[in-house]
C-alpha cells in the first residue's frame, strides 16, 4: 500500500463520542461487520451526509479526544471503507487501537492539525514519515508517526489480515 | 532504577529483567477471559484466515454475564453453539449460567484473579482486577489474535500513583470519590497509564470498594489500574486462591509519571451528567431533575456493600410510583448474601424488581429507555443511547444516590435519608 495519501480535509471538533456520532451503537449490539454497511454511516450523528462527500486518499482530521468512549472499532472499519486517513490532535488509547485493528492509516497525535488546515483544503499526508502539506495554503507540519510495527499491521489491512499472513508464513 | 507494578509483571512475562515505558513487548499472559457473546464469532473470524487450533486453550476462561438470561432465540443458538465450541477447542475453564456473576467480580470472588498476575481481557471493565494487585489488560477486538497466538501487543505504560487521603462524609461512597478523582486528573492525563492507588484512604478500603475505584477510571481511558496487594488482599484471596501466586509490589524508588494526592474529607456526592462518565459535577447541580428509572448494578456496583447503603435508603420506604427501579446484584454469590441479610426482601418491599446477576442492562440490552426518558444508574456509562434511544439521558451515581433518587422520584441528595 502507499503511505501517502492526497485528498480533501474533512475537519471536525473536539471530543467526538465513538458511539452514535462516528457510528450509530446499534451496530455494536448487532455485531455488524460488513465494510459497505459500516462505511454508509461514518459520521453519521453529525452529518449523515458524510460518506457521499467523501472520495478515497481524503482526509479526516479531528480536535482532541477523538472517537472517546467504550473503544468499539466499527466506526473506524467504516472509514477504512471508504479509503479515508485519520489525522486527531489527539485520539485515547482504545482508538488508537482500534485504528491498527481496523487498518486505517493514522497519525494519533498531532497537537495543532486543527490550526493548520480549514474544511476543503487540499491536504499531503506521508502516514510513513508523519509529514503533513496543505496544498492549498503550503503550510508544512512534521508529526509523529506510528511505530513501524503497528504500520506493518495496518499495511497487511488491519489486524485479522496480519494474523493470516502470520499464520501463511508459519 | 526502580520498577513498579505494571513494569515488574511485564517483565517477567516476558522473560526480561526490567522492562521501562514505551517499550512494546509480547508477554505471556496467565489468564485470557472473554464472555460467552463472541466466542463462536471470534472462532469463525479466525477459521476463516486459516487458525485450526488455539494457542492456549487451557489459560482461557469463559464467563456467561452478556447474554443472560436468554432474550432472543438468536441468543440461545448461541449460546448452544458456544458450548459445543468450547468443548471441540478444548475450553475447560467456564463460568456457567447459576453459577455465574459478572465477569469483573466473579473472578475475583472465584479466585481467578491473583497478584502478579497479567491477565488479557476481551472487555475493557476489567480493570476492576487491580483491586487484587493483578495486571489486567484489555484488547477488545484483538481479542482473537490472543486466542491464535496467545499474546498481543503491549506497551509498557508509564504508572501515574494517586494517593488518597482522609475519611469519606456519611452518604459519600467510593463512586464519589473516583468521579471526583476523574474530573480532577482528566482523560488526557491518564491516557494510556497504569493507575496506582495508595495512601491511607486506600489502606481503609475494602477490596470490593478498591475494585470500583479501579474500574471506573478506565472511562478516562487508563490502560489499567491497580492497589499493591496488603492484609486485606491476602485475606480475602486466602480461601479463594485458584492458582500459585506471588505477590508484586512496586519498587521503593519506583519511577511514577505523575503523583497525585487527594483529600477525600470534603468531598460531596458527585454525578455524571450524560453524555460522557467524566462529566463530572457535584450532585447539587442536578437537585430536583425528574426520573423514570433507576438502576443499581453492574461490575461498577452491585457488590453487597453497594446493596446494603442502597437498601438502607430504601428501608421502610416505598420506589416513587413514577419510577421503575431494577436492583441487579453482580454475582450469585452477592445475591445470596443479600437474600440471607434480608436485603432482597428490603428491595422487594420497597418495589424495586430484582434480578440475577447479568451486564445486560448496562449497555441497553434488556430494559430500555424510551425516547426522552431519564435514568439514574450506577452503572458503567452514560453515552447518548446506550441504555435505548438516543434521545434518552443518563445520570451516573453511587448506590445510595441512585435509591434516594428512585425513592424520591427526582436526583436529591441522599443524606436527607440517611440522618
Amino acid at each position: 500500500m502507499s503511505w501517502v495519501y492526497r485528498g480533501r480535509c474533512h475537519k471536525f471538533g473536539h471530543d467526538l463520542h465513538i458511539d452514535d456520532e462516528i457510528m450509530p451503537l446499534r451496530f455494536v449490539r448487532e455485531r455488524e461487520t460488513r465494510p459497505e454497511v459500516l462505511s454508509q454511516y461514518v459520521m453519521h450523528g453529525i452529518d449523515p451526509e458524510f460518506p457521499k462527500r467523501v472520495k478515497p486518499g481524503d482526509i479526516l482530521v479531528a480536535g482532541r479526544r477523538f472517537a472517546q468512549g467504550n473503544p468499539h472499532a466499527q466506526g473506524f472499519r467504516g472509514m477504512k471503507a471508504l479509503g479515508l486517513g485519520l489525522i486527531a490532535e489527539w485520539m485515547p488509547r482504545g482508538a488508537y487501537r482500534n485504528c491498527v485493528v481496523a487498518g486505517l492509516p493514522a497519525i494519533p497525535k498531532c497537537p495543532g492539525i486543527l490550526d493548520m488546515v480549514n474544511d476543503g483544503d487540499e491536504l499531503e499526508v506521508n502516514f510513513e514519515t508523519g509529514l503533513i502539506t496543505n496544498c492549498t495554503t503550503g503550510a508544512k507540519l512534521k508529526s509523529e508517526p506510528m511505530p513501524s510495527f503497528l504500520r506493518e499491521i495496518i499495511a497487511a489491512g488491519g489486524s485479522t489480515s496480519f494474523l493470516k499472513k502470520q499464520i501463511n508464513k508459519a | 532504577m526502580g520498577q513498579t507494578i505494571v513494569q515488574k509483571v511485564l517483565a517477567k512475562k516476558s522473560g526480561q529483567s526490567e522492562v521501562h515505558p514505551g517499550e512494546i513487548l509480547y508477554p505471556k499472559f496467565d489468564l485470557s477471559v472473554i464472555h460467552e457473546v463472541p466466542v463462536v464469532e471470534f472462532w469463525e473470524e479466525l477459521k476463516a484466515v486459516g487458525v485450526t487450533k488455539l494457542a492456549r486453550p487451557e489459560d482461557m476462561l469463559v464467563v456467561s454475564d452478556h447474554e443472560i438470561p436468554i432474550n432472543t432465540l438468536k441468543a440461545a443458538e448461541r449460546t448452544k453453539k458456544t458450548k459445543e465450541l468450547m468443548k471441540e477447542l478444548g475450553i475447560k475453564r467456564f463460568i456457567r449460567p447459576g453459577c455465574h456473576g459478572i465477569q469483573h467480580q466473579v473472578t475475583l470472588e472465584q479466585g481467578y484473579v491473583l497478584p502478579g498476575m497479567l491477565i488479557t481481557v476481551f472487555d475493557i471493565h476489567c480493570l476492576n482486577m487491580g483491586a487484587l494487585g493483578a495486571v489486567s489488560v484489555p484488547v477488545v477486538y484483538e481479542y482473537p489474535t490472543v486466542m491464535a497466538t496467545g499474546t498481543i501487543w503491549v506497551k509498557v505504560p508509564e504508572t501515574i500513583r494517586i494517593n488518597l487521603h482522609g475519611k469519606m462524609q456519611l452518604g459519600v461512597s467510593v463512586r464519589d470519590v473516583i468521579h471526583y478523582v476523574m474530573k480532577e486528573v482528566g482523560a488526557e492525563a491518564a491516557d494510556y497509564r497504569m493507575v496506582d492507588f495508595s495512601g491511607p484512604a486506600v489502606k481503609e478500603m475494602s477490596i470490593f470498594e478498591r475494585m470500583i475505584l479501579c474500574g471506573v477510571i478506565v472511562e478516562i481511558g487508563a490502560k489499567s489500574a491497580i492497589v499493591e496487594p496488603d492484609e486485606k488482599t491476602l485475606a480475602y484471596i486466602k480461601e479463594r486462591a485458584k492458582f500459585p501466586y506471588e505477590v508484586v509490589k512496586n519498587d521503593k524508588d519506583a519511577k511514577f509519571e505523575r503523583v497525585y494526592d487527594f483529600d477525600i474529607s470534603n468531598i460531596e456526592p458527585m454525578v455524571a451528567l450524560p453524555p460522557s462518565p467524566d462529566n463530572v459535577a457535584p450532585l447539587t447541580e442536578v437537585i430536583g431533575k425528574k426520573i423514570d428509572s433507576a438502576y443499581i448494578g453492574s461490575c461498577a456496583s452491585g457488590t453487597l456493600e453497594e446493596l446494603r447503603a442502597a437498601a438502607q435508603v430504601m428501608k421502610n420506604r416505598i420506589v416513587h410510583p413514577d419510577v421503575f427501579c431494577l436492583v441487579v446484584p453482580s454475582t450469585q454469590e452477592v445475591f445470596r448474601e443479600a437474600a440471607d441479610e434480608g436485603i432482597i426482601s428490603t428491595f422487594i418491599k420497597a418495589g424495586c424488581h430484582v434480578i440475577g446477576p447479568t451486564c445486560a442492562p448496562c449497555f441497553g440490552a434488556i430494559n430500555q429507555m424510551a425516547d426522552g426518558d431519564t435514568r439514574i444508574a450506577t452503572s458503567t456509562r452514560n453515552d447518548r443511547g446506550r441504555m435505548g434511544s438516543f434521545n434518552s439521558d443518563i445520570y451516573l451515581a453511587s448506590a445510595v444516590t441512585v435509591a434516594a433518587a428512585a425513592v424520591k422520584g427526582s436526583i436529591t441528595d441522599p443524606r436527607e435519608f440517611l440522618r
